[in-house]
């Protein structure tokens, strides 16, 4: 087997609160990520999916243990790994391509360069007609599309994706789904996906990844390997599916 | 119909103040106390010619307006580059924060007597080589005491929104340009400066108006020779009431151009402030 892209070990985080309180975010996190995997994170709420991915991304630097990105410490945030927020993380003052192009324009790419890389991200997400749209005027789910195509504009080697579909309704939700695999299916990028709905990370992802609250720790580590498109309707999927819900269920009981 | 109904709104205070302006007049009968408004009118409608041997109302203005700026740009140049400071570095905001806080509660008034200990009746033609010529007159008509309280007026209305707005930025849009590869130059650029832009423009607009208030304590100052400040207590000393009117009246107008102006790169550039959720 060739080596991980992404390698944690023996990650933990504690957070202190405001009243100095101790708070086990993460727990002992082994993890091995390998390049053009698609790897869904599934967890309840506050079990520290949120906390991981900031990690990885390198914007908190305060843990312990060791992340390792193609086999060096991983010590600070870098354009090749990108990320999508949980929450909207677009820039209100500038427009779509404004924004789509801000990591080519850290990068330091000419102008031309860079609206024709935007250009080719936005059409990717379906939004070229929106170029010079402010975010405001775009819905949740056409922001988060932005979003994801100004992570994609910088070509990261990993995309960490926070429940990037979190605040939309069911069928905008779908919809996305498999525009993102439609994406990825032609990039091939390595996709660290933090989701808390199960439908959602057997739907998506070549590998499964259950964690449990407080501490948060990693409860099992499942293949998925059924051909793409999936159909919900197959009964490998609805079995997969209840067998992770029962995984959540007698861990919450617990 | 809606237009004139508009109009009419506008105007039936302004009317109604002036009817009772000029029901007052008559009937007081005494220009010291009260100069009717036709008085006052003619001073301001030429304002080119001088008043009571002091210069017109226009050179008034002029030197005014250009001794708030001196004060103000001053201001600006401190305050904003602290506040982002202060804004981002909590260390910087610690260090600073208490100890400018004590100065704050002080009207720029208070600071008169220091003022005048420390700086005198120097001006900025201190700094100017030559003693003659009209510029280096000029320059002795901006005294550094005037410029200090017009300072200390607009320095805090500046420093308190500018770190407002710097605090006030999500972390979300400075992370997300962290993993887009941006340094912390370009996202000091990029990223913080913009986001705090409609705040730091707003105190700037606030400090302006504040600094242009300071402007009659400042030019009350011993040694000030000129200003519209100074043409309303002189004005006063010789009972001309038409004239502190006129002063008034362009100061207030003064001030609300200054606004004005504001206001517009307000509504312009900073639309995106309103509709962002
Ligand atoms: N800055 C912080 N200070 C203190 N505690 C924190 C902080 N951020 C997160 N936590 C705690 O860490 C735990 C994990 O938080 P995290 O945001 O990673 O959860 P999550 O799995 O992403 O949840 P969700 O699905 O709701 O987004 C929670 O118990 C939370 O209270
Ligand atoms: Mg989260």
């Amino acid at each position: 087997m060739n080596n991980p892209i992404l390698n944690l070990s023996d990650v933990r985080k504690t957070y202190l609160t405001e009243k100095k309180e101790r708070i086990n975010a993460l727990d002992r996190i082994d993890l091995d990520i390998f390049e053009n995997d698609f790897v869904c994170i599934l967890g309840p709420s506050g079990c520290g999916k949120s906390t991981l991915l900031r990690l990885v991304a390198g914007l908190d630097r305060d843990y312990q243990g060791k992340i390792f990105y193609k086999g060096k410490l991983l010590t600070s945030s870098s354009h090749e790994i990108g990320m999508v927020f949980q929450e909207y993380s677009l820039l209100p003052w500038r427009n779509v391509i404004d924004n789509v192009v801000l990591g080519p324009e850290f990068l330091g790419k000419g102008k031309r360069e860079r609206i024709e890389i935007g250009m080719q991200y936005l059409r990717l997400v379906g939004l070229d007609a929106y170029t010079k749209s402010y975010p405001y005027e775009l819905s949740g789910g056409m922001q988060q599309r932005v979003a994801i195509a100004r992570s994609l504009a910088n070509d990261p080697q990993i995309l960490l994706m926070d429940e990037p579909f979190g605040a939309l309704d069911a069928h905008t939700r779908i919809l996305l789904q498999k525009e993102l695999l439609t994406i990825w299916n032609k990039n091939r990028k390595t996709i660290l996906f933090v989701t808390h709905s199960v439908d959602e990370a057997v739907y998506l992802s070549d590998r499964i990844v259950v964690m449990s609250a407080s501490p948060g720790k990693m409860l099992a580590d499942i293949p998925v390997d059924m051909p793409r498109p999936r159909k919900r309707s197959d009964p490998a999927y609805g079995a997969l599916v209840t067998k992770l819900l029962e995984m959540l269920e007698s861990e919450a009981k617990t | 119909m809606k237009k004139t109904f508009n109009i009419l709104i506008y105007f039936t205070i302004p009317a109604i103040f002036l009817i009772v302006w000029m029901y007052l007049a008559q009937s007081i009968g005494n220009k010291i106390i009260l100069p009717s408004i036709e008085d006052v009118l003619v001073i301001m409608s030429s304002p080119g010619t001088s008043l009571i041997g002091m210069g017109s109302l226009i050179d008034n203005i002029t030197i005014s307006i250009i001794r708030v700026f001196c004060g103000y740009v001053l201001a600006v140049c401190l305050a904003i580059p602290l506040g982002m400071l202060m804004g981002y570095s909590p260390l910087t905001f610690k260090l600073f924060h208490y100890f400018l806080g004590l100065f704050r509660p002080i009207p720029p008034l208070a600071w008169v007597p220091l003022v005048l200990a420390w700086f005198g009746v120097s001006s900025l033609a201190m700094f100017y080589p030559f003693e003659s010529g009209s510029l280096y007159v000029y320059l002795r008509n901006i005294k550094l005491s005037m410029i200090f309280i017009i300072f200390i007026g607009a320095f805090f209305p500046i420093l308190l929104s500018t770190i407002h707005g710097v605090q006030g930025v999500r972390t979300t849009l400075i992370e997300s340009a962290r993993t887009l590869g941006g340094n912390e130059w370009d996202i000091f650029r990029k990223i913080l400066i913009p986001a705090a832009a409609p705040s730091i423009v707003n105190g700037m607009r606030i400090g302006l108006g504040v600094a242009w208030m300071c402007l009659v304590s400042a030019e009350m100052l011993p040694g000030s020779i000129s200003g519209v400040g100074y043409l309303i207590i002189h004005a006063y000393t010789v009972a001309r009431t038409d004239v502190v009117i006129a002063g008034m009246i362009s100061i207030g107008i003064v001030g609300v151009l200054l606004d004005t102006i504001f206001k517009a790169v307000e509504t312009n550039k900073f639309s995106w402030q309103k509709k962002y959720r």
